[in-house]
């Protein structure tokens, strides 16, 4: 999906960034991170609702429609993306529902959707939990 | 584990005369620079946080509201020339010099060994591959009945 090619320039455009802010989260000394679920502002990343769900997601901002990578954590500062859903409205290259509002079925689906494929890659293990963002990450900002 | 960027750069590699460049790898590269420009002022700001700056005091240096200071150093979408000048300047009384480096004929280097690796693996990998004949299996591990770790299922070793 983000290394191409690319059915459509639309699909292309949006995904091109969506590797560089996949990079990103590999590269970067520090990341902004929401802590809190439906607390974020303009974090790069969040920790989801339900908490003890341990999904994650990476919030590719620009340009609409916004993307939504779904991740759990291996170990610290080694994540798993497994899904990815446009944010706001739906885009043709992609049969991902939008996931809309905060509390919609479909943010409920994709959580879910994150587990089962973690469960089928790695059934023998449990995402890392921990009660700090230094658990997870190095470099993390709340 | 590295990953091939000969076939994502082969329009760059085409020279003056070459093809358009896609826009999509265009968008991934405006990314990577959007991206670049926000970890470096993120870091600009934590260091100096160390010697009590706060967003509220960068705010008020740069005449911007809380909110707007939040924003900018929340994502990188967020960021313009003009901000990214007006941080350099709250943050640490600095400006951009611009300098770029070539995409092509670089060597691999996004692996980094990570703490799955044991001490004794990096050794092995610093060593030239003996001929097989010369190979002492005694000290092979019995194969243990336990079940790969993610990482060894994606192929790290």
């Amino acid at each position: 999906m983000v290394s191409g090619p690319w059915t459509s320039d639309e699909m292309g455009l949006r995904c091109g960034r969506l590797r560089g802010d996949l990079e990103n989260l590999i590269t970067a000394e520090f990341i902004t991170v929401c802590w809190d679920p439906f607390k974020a502002r303009n974090e790069q990343i969040g920790r989801l609702d339900r908490v003890e769900d341990e999904v994650w997601d990476l919030r590719s901002q620009k340009p609409k429609p916004g993307l939504r990578a779904f991740f759990r954590f291996a170990e610290k500062n080694v994540f798993m993306v497994l899904t990815v859903a446009p944010r706001s409205a739906p885009v043709t290259w992609l049969s991902r529902l939008p996931l809309l509002d905060r509390e919609s079925r479909e943010w409920r689906n994709a959580i879910i959707e994150c587990r089962t494929e973690w469960k089928k890659l790695f059934p023998a293990h449990e995402p890392i939990r921990g009660t700090h963002i230094n658990v997870y990450l190095t470099g993390g900002l709340l | 584990m590295s990953i091939s960027q000969e076939d994502f750069f082969n329009e760059l590699a085409a020279g003056h005369s070459g093809p358009t460049i896609p826009e999509a790898k265009r968008e991934y590269f405006q990314t990577r620079l959007r991206n670049r420009l926000f970890n470096f002022i993120l870091a600009k700001f934590v260091a100096e946080q160390e010697r009590g700056l706060t967003k509220a005091k960068l705010g008020r240096r740069i005449g911007k509201p809380p909110e707007v200071i939040n924003r900018w150093l929340g994502a990188p979408s967020n960021l313009t020339l003009d901000t990214v000048s007006d941080l350099l300047l709250g943050i640490s009384a600095e400006e951009l010099t611009p300098q770029a480096e070539a995409l092509l004929h670089q060597d691999p280097r996004n692996f980094l060994p990570g703490a799955w690796i044991t001490h004794e693996e990096q050794q092995k990998r610093k060593q030239p591959p003996r001929p097989k004949d010369e190979l002492d299996l005694a000290h092979v591990p019995q194969k243990q009945n336990k079940a790969p770790s993610p990482l060894e299922l994606l192929g790290a070793k």
